[in-house]
């Protein structure tokens, strides 16, 4: 009785430990690695959007009450030509995340999908510059940006998430 | 604390039809092609899977949110959601045969097979990548559930025409169930049109 | 059986995709590039081969009643190092898989193997039959991926084809094109072997939950 449940047991836990402890020490590996890569392609994608900033600082979001909810890093330039937002909110099928430069005047430097699991072919239009480009130095207004049809969710979540990056610049220039 | 429910209708209906899980996203193709020869066993097995799907969701949220994430064991995912899926597979069937009979006697065989379902497993681990709250993460369950049941419950209708059907000798079989899948998956394009009109 | 047949068994006779019928989740989702598939088909060989040898070692100390518990560790775990090792040192290969790389644990090629397999023979063995089934199984998501990619996008790993980059049939990279593609190259197997190699009934027979449940194959042989 005792062989047949005791026996079990044991070997199930020590294949467990060992398990997690070859896993944590994977995961010690790697993630330097992983963190340094992706603040890279940060870093990598912001001055992108900005050429001319020499250096990015994050701003502290959570001191914001009434930031909105998608978004997700803010960043200012530290010679001040504008800021740099990173969003995400549901589109079709799970998050889309955008990059957005906004500069002093509140107006649009330039903005970009940063990651997106729409369906291949409908949604994949907000990676599109024929999408994109048109928000190139708009103002909260987004005036003559629209929905295109056949994609009306993904299109329209982007537009959601430009705007609420705007009411974010509002929020943080006051 | 307050929820978008719209955004959760969306979430819903695109779970359900656009990005259906069999079909657009080729989860849980296994059973789906296995376990849809009679609407009996295709219906006990998308039951089935609804049902873990509910409760793999609704377990495996808190476990990453309040355990897994702040003691930065984030690494421990694959492993611990699995085991969080077996035991509960088994957890369900215990409590099913003792207090339950008749709904086991019916579903109860299609349980042990959710152990390896990738369609569970891809709801629990989709829900935590899109950042979903605990409320958007059981809808999307429920959705991606009833989406593999529909899909399921269409195919079996299909599959019960081409078993009268006479294919080339060569497509008998699995490749003809295959073709009237590829089928079933472009008549589900026609949803996306739907959800799109519904929402603008 | 000689270490020869063991190896090659997985690749032709025994294909796990072709022949077998398993592990159709991630060949008929991330088939839509060549490069993926490859991508996708290693790491796959990976935790096959980690799972096997490991399962191979300890097949003498896992008591049999708790043995589908520890597959289930231990294949989940291979699968989380190469889901760290990829997003650490091939990113893009990390973001194309997307959510089938989590998932490569529960393929049930891998628990197959684990329970036909592994479980019974020595290292050695086990390590040929996880390479066998591990190139099959590539091979095949290269097979599907290429006719995907070619005809769907115009391209070949990511190379625009002359011709074909102008005239692309979108079909083929949508959802429906995996499972027309999967349905012809089957009908070729089945033609080549003369019905023999897919003859076997969808569903239970090779599913590896069914030696946890059994009982679903009765119901299935019943009606």
């Amino acid at each position: 009785m005792k062989q047949t449940y005791v026996m079990p047991l044991i070997v199930l836990t020590v294949i467990c430990l060992v398990v997690s402890a070859a896993l944590a020490v994977m995961d010690s590996l790697t993630a330097p690695i992983i963190l340094a890569a992706n603040a890279q392609r940060a870093a990598e994608a912001m001055t992108a959007k900005i050429p001319h900033a020499t250096g990015f600082e994050a701003v502290d979001i959570e001191s914001f009450d009434e930031m909105p909810r998608s978004i997700r890093e803010v960043y200012n330039t530290t010679n001040n030509v504008g800021y740099i937002f990173i969003a995400s909110a549901n589109g079709f099928s799970g998050a889309i995340t955008v990059i957005c430069a906004i500069d002093n005047d509140g107006k649009i430097i330039a903005t970009s999908t940063l990651s997106h699991t729409e369906t291949i072919g409908i949604g994949t239009i907000i990676e599109q510059e024929s999408f994109l480009g048109p928000f190139s130095n708009q103002d909260y207004n987004l005036h003559g940006i629209d929905t295109v049809t056949g994609a009306t969710i993904s299109t329209k979540a982007y537009i959601g998430i430009v705007k609420e990056i705007f009411e974010a610049f509002h929020l943080i220039i006051g | 604390m307050e929820f978008d429910f719209k955004s959760l209708v969306i979430i819903m209906m695109s779970a359900v039809l656009v990005n259906n899980y069999v079909l657009r996203q080729f989860l849980g193709v296994c059973p789906f092609l296995g376990v849809s020869k009679d609407l009996k066993s295709s219906a006990g097995m998308g039951l089935s899977v609804l049902f873990v799907m509910i409760m793999a969701a609704a377990a495996t949220w808190p476990i990453q949110v309040y355990l897994l994430t702040p003691n930065g064991l984030g690494f421990m995912q694959t492993v611990v959601f699995i085991l969080i899926i077996a035991t509960l597979v088994q957890l369900v069937e215990v409590v099913l045969r003792k207090f339950l009979p008749a709904i086991f006697a019916s579903l109860g065989i299609y349980l042990p097979l959710m152990t390896t379902n990738c369609a569970v497993f891809a709801v629990t681990i989709s829900n935590i990548n899109n950042e979903y709250t605990f409320i958007e993460a059981l809808v999307s369950a429920v959705g991606a559930g009833l989406g593999f049941l529909l899909a399921m419950v269409i195919f079996t209708g299909v599959r019960e025409q081409t078993a009268a059907a006479d294919p080339p000798e060569a497509f008998k079989g699995i490749p003809i169930t295959l073709i009237s899948a590829a089928i079933l998956s472009l008549a589900f394009f026609a949803f996306e049109g739907v959800i799109e009109n519904l929402f603008k | 059986m000689k270490s020869k047949e063991i190896l090659t068994r997985g690749i032709v006779k025994e294909n796990p995709v072709f022949v077998l019928i398993l592990g159709l989740c991630p060949v008929l989702a991330v088939s839509t590039q060549a490069e993926n598939a490859i991508g996708m088909g290693l790491a796959t060989t990976f935790v096959l081969l980690g799972s096997n040898i490991v399962i191979s070692l300890l097949r003498n100390v896992i008591p049999s009643r708790i043995r589908i518990p520890c597959y289930i560790v231990l294949i989940s775990s291979f699968t989380a190092l190469a889901k760290m090792a990829i997003e650490a040192y091939a990113y893009p290969l990390y973001q194309a898989l997307g959510i089938f790389l989590p998932l490569i644990a529960t393929n049930c090629i891998i628990f197959a193997r684990a329970e036909i397999f592994a479980s019974r023979n020595n290292i050695k063995d086990s390590v040929l039959d996880a390479v066998g089934s591990g190139v099959g199984f590539t091979l095949a998501l290269l097979a599907i991926a290429t006719i995907r990619e070619v005809l769907g996008s115009g391209s070949f790993f990511g190379f625009a084809l002359p011709w074909l980059e102008d005239n692309t049939t979108m079909i083929f990279a949508l959802a429906p094109g995996g499972f027309i593609v999967l349905a012809c190259i089957l009908a070729v197997v089945n033609y080549v072997s003369k019905g023999q190699a897919t003859k076997r009934q969808l569903g239970c027979d090779g599913c590896p939950s069914a030696m946890s449940c059994g009982k679903l194959k009765e119901i299935n042989d019943g009606i």
